[in-house]
Order: C-alpha cells, then sequence, then structure tokens
C-alpha cells in the first residue's frame, strides 16, 4: 500500500516537473495558446492523415487476398521502432542524469518505486503522438474493413498500452550499460559515452528507414503468400503483443486482451526486477569531478584574452550548447549530420538520379532539376535551424538562473541579438558548408551558388527570428535536467510547426503554383522566395523590437 | 549609497512581497540584512540589482534609479546570488573571463584581480577545471570572485557566506571591511544571526515586506534587554507584527 502511494506520489511530482509553466501575464498566455493550437494543426494533424491514408489504402488492397492487418501490423512496428529509439535518450536521461536523483536517494524509497515512477511519467509523456498514430490507424483500419466502430473498446487498453514494450526495451538496455557503465566514475564521460550510443542509435534508425527503398513489397508479399513470414515473424518476436493487439481488435477475442496484457505485464516485471537488482547500484556514486592534470594559474592568466561583450557573451553561448551533452545531442549534431537524413528521404523518395546525371542536367540547365535544387536548400534552410531548437530554446536554457540575463550590465537587446546569432551562425555554417561541396561538385554556376547562399542566409534568419521571439513569450525555465528544457519545450514544437508551415508555403507554393502552373523561370521565382523571406525577416524583427526586450524584461524567473 | 523609496511588490496580482517600503542604506557601512523565510528578502535584494521590477517606488544605487539607467546601475553592483550552480560547464578561468568580459574590465587589471581573489579563496588550482566538477563550497567562491572582478562600488550579497569554509569567510568578512573602509556600501542578507552581530555597522530587519528594525544591533539589545539573539529576533518580529 505504501509503495503504490509512494510510486502515485512520486509520478505526480515527475509529471509535473516534466510539464510546461504558464505565464503570469495574460497576454503572452494567450498568444502562447494560440501559437500552441495553431502548430497542433499544422505538425500533427498531416502527420495523422498519412498514417491513416497508409493503412486504409493497404487494408483494402491486401484484402482480397486475407492479409488485411498488414498495413496496420506495420504502422505498429514502426510506432514501436519510433519509441524505441526516440525514448531511449529520454529515460537514459531520467534514470541516471536528472538533478533530483541525488535527492531523492537519501529517502526512504525503494528503487522499484523510483524507477517505475519515472518510467511512467516518460511514458505519460512521450507517448501521446504514437496513441494518436495507432488510434487513427486503428479508425482507418475499421473503416476499411467495415467493421463495428464498438470494436475499439475492448481494444482500448492495447491502443493506449503499445509503446510499453519498445520502451521497457529500452529502459532495459540503459539499466544495462549503465550497470557496466558504473565502473567509470566520472558522470561526464558516460554522458557523452552515451551520447554517441543515441546518435548510433538515430543512424541505425535512418539506415533502416533508407533501406526500404530496396525492399519490394510486391515480392515480399508473394513470398509471404508462399509461406515466409520470416520478416514478420522476427517483429513478432520482438513486439510479440502486437498480432494479439490485432486480433482483440479484429474478432473481439478477449484472450487475445488477456494473453496481450500478460505479455506487458511480464516485461514490466522483467523490467522491475532487473532494476532492482542492479539500478541503485549504477545510479548512486557518479560524480562530475574532473581528474585531468591542471594547469597552472599563472600561464592560464597569461593566456587569458580580452573580448567585446557580444563576442564573450557569443563564445559562452556556443561552449554550453556544445559541452552540454543533452543539448549537443538535440542542438548541434543534427547541424552536422542533416546530411544523413536528406540522403535518407532521397533514398525512399521518387528522385533517384546519379551524380552524373546531376552534372549533365546542370551543363544543359534543365530547369526541373535546378527548381527542386533551389527548393531542397530553401526547405532545408527553413526546417534545420527550427529542428536544431537553438532559437526557440534561447532563454528556456537559461532555466533556473534566468535572473543572470537581468543583472548583469548588458542590454536586453544585445543578450536577444547573441542569441538569435548563435542560432544563425551554427545553422548556416552547418547548411552551406555541405552544400558548396556539392554545389561544386555538381558544377552549379557561380550566380546561382550566390543566390542560394543569399536564400539560405534569409531562410535560417527568419526561422531563427522567429525562434528567438517565441522563446522569449513563455520561456521554459523550470527544469529538472537539461534534456527537459529542449524536449518538454513547447516552444521549439511551436517554432517547429511555423517552420513547416512557411516550408509548405514557399517551396509547395513555389513548385506547384509559380512553376508547374504559371510556368515562371528560376530566376524570378527565385526572387519571389527572397521577397517572401524578406517579409518575414523584417515582420519579426518589427516584432522583437517592439515586443522582445519588453518580453525578457517582464519575464519574472523561474 | 542605496535609496529605496515607497517600493511595493505583489506577486501574482495579490500576495503582497514588498509593502510601501522605505530605507536608506548609507556609504561606509556594512548593512546586515535579516528576516524570516519569506519575509521579502530576497525579492528586496532582486528588486535592488534589477532582476525585478518594483511595482510602485524608486530604488536609487549612487544616485542612479535602475529602472532609469539600469545598465549604469548595474555596472556598480557586485551581485552574488543565493544560487552559485550556474554556467558549470565553462570552466572557473572561462566564467570569470566571461564576466570580466561583461563588466569591461581592462586585461591587466582583470589579470591581477583574479590572481589575488584566486589566491584569497584558494582557487588556484582549479581554475582550469569545469566548475561542473566544484563542490558546493567552490562555486560559491567562484561566485564571490566574479561578483567583484569589476570591484564595484556596492556590494549587494545574497547569503554570500552559505557554502564558504572558515579561511573563505574570514577573507570575505575582511574584504566587506576593507571596502566600506574606502566609503563604499555592502548590503547583504542572512540567516546567521551570529554573523550579522560580529560583521555589521547596522542592520535592518524585515518581516511581512517591511522594514521593523533599521539601526545597530546594539541599540537593540539596550531596547529589548535580550542578549540572546535569535530570542532577541524572535521578540522583534512579534512586535513588528504588533505595530
Amino acid at each position: 500500500m505504501a509503495s503504490m502511494t509512494n510510486y502515485l506520489s512520486l509520478t505526480k511530482v515527475f509529471l509535473k516537473n516534466l510539464k510546461m509553466s504558464q505565464s503570469n501575464n495574460k497576454k503572452a498566455r494567450r498568444m502562447f495558446t494560440f501559437l500552441l493550437i495553431f502548430t497542433l494543426i499544422f505538425i500533427i494533424i498531416p502527420f495523422l492523415l498519412i498514417s491513416a491514408i497508409f493503412v486504409y489504402d493497404t487494408t483494402i488492397q491486401l484484402m482480397d487476398i486475407n492479409y488485411e492487418s498488414i498495413g496496420l501490423q506495420i504502422m505498429c512496428y514502426l510506432v514501436s521502432i519510433f519509441t524505441f529509439v526516440f525514448t531511449f535518450p529520454v529515460i537514459l536521461n531520467e534514470f541516471y542524469f536528472s538533478n533530483d536523483i541525488e535527492k531523492l536517494m537519501p529517502l526512504p524509497l525503494k528503487p522499484v518505486e523510483l524507477i517505475f515512477s519515472k518510467f511512467t511519467a516518460c511514458f505519460i509523456v512521450e507517448n501521446v503522438v504514437q496513441v494518436l498514430l495507432i488510434f487513427v490507424s486503428i479508425l482507418s483500419y475499421i473503416l476499411a474493413l467495415k467493421i463495428k466502430i464498438s470494436n475499439i473498446l475492448l481494444a482500448l487498453i492495447p491502443i493506449l498500452t503499445l509503446p510499453i514494450i519498445p520502451m521497457v526495451y529500452a529502459a532495459i538496455i540503459c539499466l544495462i550499460i549503465m550497470y557496466f557503465a558504473k565502473f567509470i566514475k566520472n558522470k561526464e564521460l558516460i554522458k557523452r559515452i552515451s551520447s554517441v550510443f543515441v546518435i548510433g542509435l538515430f543512424f541505425f534508425f535512418f539506415f533502416v528507414v533508407s533501406s526500404l527503398k530496396d525492399f519490394d513489397f510486391e515480392l515480399y508479399l508473394e513470398n509471404f503468400a508462399n509461406g515466409n513470414h520470416q520478416l514478420l515473424t522476427t517483429m513478432n518476436y520482438i513486439f510479440p503483443s502486437i498480432n494479439l493487439f490485432i486480433d482483440t481488435l479484429t474478432n473481439q477475442n478477449i484472450i487475445s486482451l488477456i494473453v496481450y496484457i500478460l505479455i506487458n505485464l511480464g516485461f514490466i516485471a522483467l523490467f522491475l526486477i532487473l532494476a532492482r537488482f542492479i539500478y541503485l547500484d549504477s545510479a548512486i556514486g557518479m560524480s562530475s569531478k574532473d581528474t585531468s592534470p591542471h594547469r597552472q594559474s599563472t600561464k592560464l592568466l597569461n593566456n587569458m584574452k580580452e573580448h567585446s561583450i557580444f563576442t564573450s557573451y557569443l563564445s559562452k553561448e556556443f561552449k554550453v550548447l556544445v559541452r552540454t551533452p543533452s543539448f549537443f545531442i538535440n542542438c548541434i549534431i543534427i547541424n552536422i549530420f542533416w546530411p544523413v537524413f536528406v540522403y535518407t528521404l532521397y533514398k525512399v523518395g521518387p528522385m533517384n538520379y546519379s551524380l552524373s546525371q546531376m552534372q549533365e542536367f546542370i551543363t544543359i540547365g534543365d530547369s526541373s532539376f535546378i527548381i527542386k535544387l533551389l527548393l531542397l536548400i530553401t526547405g532545408i534552410s527553413i526546417l534545420l535551424p527550427a529542428m536544431n531548437s537553438i532559437a526557440a530554446s534561447s532563454f528556456s536554457r537559461e532555466g533556473k538562473h534566468f535572473s543572470f540575463i537581468k543583472y548583469i550590465p548588458v542590454a536586453y537587446k544585445t543578450q536577444w541579438l547573441s542569441k538569435f546569432f548563435i542560432s544563425f551562425i551554427i545553422a548556416i555554417i552547418g547548411i552551406n558548408f555541405y552544400a558548396t561541396i556539392f554545389y561544386i561538385i555538381i558544377g552549379l554556376s557561380f550566380t546561382n551558388i550566390i543566390m542560394f547562399y543569399l536564400i539560405s542566409i534569409l531562410a535560417v534568419s527568419a526561422i531563427s527570428l522567429i525562434g528567438v521571439y517565441i522563446d522569449s513569450i513563455q520561456p521554459k525555465l523550470i527544469w529538472d535536467d537539461e534534456n527537459n528544457a529542449l524536449r518538454e519545450n513547447y516552444n521549439t514544437f511551436i517554432a517547429m510547426g511555423l517552420a513547416i508551415l512557411i516550408f509548405g508555403i514557399i517551396c509547395g507554393g513555389s513548385y506547384f503554383y509559380l512553376y508547374q502552373r504559371l510556368n515562371m523561370t528560376i530566376g524570378y521565382i527565385i526572387y519571389v522566395i527572397i521577397l517572401c523571406l524578406l517579409f518575414i525577416n523584417i515582420l519579426f524583427i518589427l516584432l522583437s523590437a517592439a515586443n522582445g526586450t519588453r518580453n525578457i524584461r517582464d519575464q519574472e524567473e523561474a | 549609497m542605496i535609496e529605496i523609496k515607497k517600493v511595493t511588490k505583489i506577486y501574482n496580482g495579490n500576495v503582497v512581497a514588498i509593502d510601501n517600503l522605505s530605507m536608506t542604506i548609507p556609504n561606509g557601512k556594512i548593512i546586515g540584512f535579516i528576516g524570516l523565510n519569506g519575509a521579502g528578502k530576497t525579492t528586496l535584494i532582486k528588486m535592488m540589482t534589477g532582476i525585478l521590477k518594483a511595482d510602485k517606488g524608486t530604488i536609487k544605487i549612487d544616485g542612479l534609479d535602475i529602472e532609469k539607467e539600469p545598465l549604469k546601475v548595474k555596472q556598480n553592483i557586485g551581485y552574488i546570488t543565493d544560487s552559485p550552480d550556474m554556467f558549470l560547464r565553462l570552466t572557473g578561468i572561462e566564467f570569470i573571463n566571461f564576466i570580466a568580459d561583461i563588466y569591461k574590465v581592462p586585461l591587466a587589471t582583470r589579470k591581477k584581480r583574479i590572481k589575488h581573489l584566486a589566491n584569497e579563496f584558494g582557487l588556484e588550482e582549479i581554475l582550469d577545471k569545469p566548475m561542473q566538477g566544484y563542490s558546493h563550497g567552490m562555486r560559491q567562491k567562484m561566485m564571490v570572485v566574479a561578483a567583484l572582478v569589476h570591484e564595484p562600488s556596492v556590494w549587494i550579497l545574497d547569503e554570500p557566506m552559505i557554502g564558504l569554509d572558515p579561511k573563505s569567510a574570514v577573507a570575505l568578512k575582511k574584504m566587506m571591511h576593507e571596502h566600506v573602509e574606502k566609503g563604499n556600501t555592502v548590503f547583504f542578507s542572512t540567516h546567521v544571526l551570529e554573523v550579522a552581530e560580529k560583521l555589521c555597522d547596522e542592520i535592518a530587519i524585515i518581516d511581512q515586506g517591511r522594514i521593523i528594525y533599521f539601526g545597530t544591533l546594539d541599540d537593540l539589545i539596550k531596547k529589548y534587554k535580550k542578549k540572546d539573539l535569535e530570542e532577541l529576533f524572535l521578540e522583534v518580529i512579534k512586535d513588528g507584527k504588533h505595530d
């Protein structure tokens, strides 16, 4: 009984910590709510629609050969893999690196209570999108099969709990890694090693996605009909509850539901038994002490240099971003590895030009290819500064030390500009370093390169301005560890929504309306894009000048 | 000198943290600022340093209004916060150099000053290490060095002694005396009445956002005829509530 009370209280506290607090300012609160709803519409709904259409189409197509559930099964596997990859860093952070651990350890709590409440809080916060995805996929499946909508009632438990098994996998791997890493007593070193592991995991995820291009779905079905169920069997071994879930839904099979629940409970029990024996051992005793030999202070003082306020502030921002593992993974890595994402999309997408083909297109001045290239670089320049979250977490990253911004003798405008510039510089270098190499390899003309640079600069600047502005309205200042400053921060989400909207209007509008419908030349399209981006830049410069520094001045700390 | 005139601060529209408070903190004196938890100490200090905006009233530091000329005022303040866990990813020397850049301390001066302060607080050995690995006391010392590196005329210190080892506490107290001897101001909050007794020229006691006593400790002892500081403090608070 006491255990249950402890578990519930702890879960409530962890959930509160993960949630974003509301501003005291009514106007800011209204603005923030409006932006949040707006973003939900532009990010979540299109994403859900794509999934629903995929499941509906696949179910209809495969109904005749009695494999109608394959679409839903694939969607469930994808959601499970997605959950595993994206919750792994969150679980690792919450279990081992969050600041509350040292405060909770001396309390009379069982390790199982502590770890299970952390797991539950992560589960609730991290799986909203996954549950929505499964829900719309099921609706599509039901509509396609024309089965009773009330079937959903019996499947309600599986709908809500499907991400448990992938999360348990992530949690068990975290426990094992950290158990063996306990011999390395330096917390920072472990964080760095785990960062490398997380990056590797993301690479694996994108490798899997990119390899789907070579996956022949028809051949797979043919093999499947001939009794070769290898891939599905493997996935069923890994995620054994998915088949039971589909059986519960389709045939209203209560036995399947009971077995589903038992399997999930078994996974949780396995995780908790493991946690009971190895969690405490690896969670305590980690220190952040640097054991490297120290340098003499006289030498340090002699090497000291004086900088302008702006340069010094910029350098501080950069060091914090690069040296904090959570910020490094979420904000910096994407600027270095974005070509992997683009390559993945390219591999699974409809275009598949070879390098020599691209060079030939440039030589003959193929407008269709050049416009695609232009829109690709415009799209990356719009989306990357939003995805890296640097601008949209500018003030949130200060956390409980937000007051520092206010008591130092540096104008808010200067601090604002530093925050904008750090986002701008990191994204612009990250994008154009690779882009320049690519332009040179394919032999893009000098004029086009300059125009592409100009568009990239304007796009990155616009999105960085938007990000800093949004974060100034209601920064997330209460967070327990750096990861939460980014992941549970709606500002990064809102900035992403706005970036997707801008991307859709500019890139979609340019291609489908200006190029395909009005047959505009590339030169004119470039001018239109520049004008649109200039407009957004000016709009947000004016908004920032009018309200930005006021938002910061009126913000009353954490 | 710090002049606080009819300052009021209300949180969330109904919680009065500072209630029409007026006080003048003269130069050349160490003033201890005492009060129960939630009495309004940190709120007042945050308004004096520009972190919070007063809803009513004015605060002037060395004759300059914090609302009207915030940058000039902040340049003259050395402020130690109640939480030293900031910029932990920077090394000690990077942090101090960043602060020195912000306060525009010339290179030669900052080198001299950092060398002196690091020596006083025993920080030379760890200046090149990230502050993440420092103990609470080490971080607190680093905050003291950062607050004093630009030689501000007004020191506003929120619980500066917490976490300091005896040697560093003695060094800071000595520096406080030297600073006021030059005609400057030191205003610091503390919970430790013995520290206030030994260090302060005058004390200000705050309760429910109002100053209920401002003067020397000797006068207070004479008035209440009590030698035990804790009892004396509680008596003053009790009387303050009745007023």
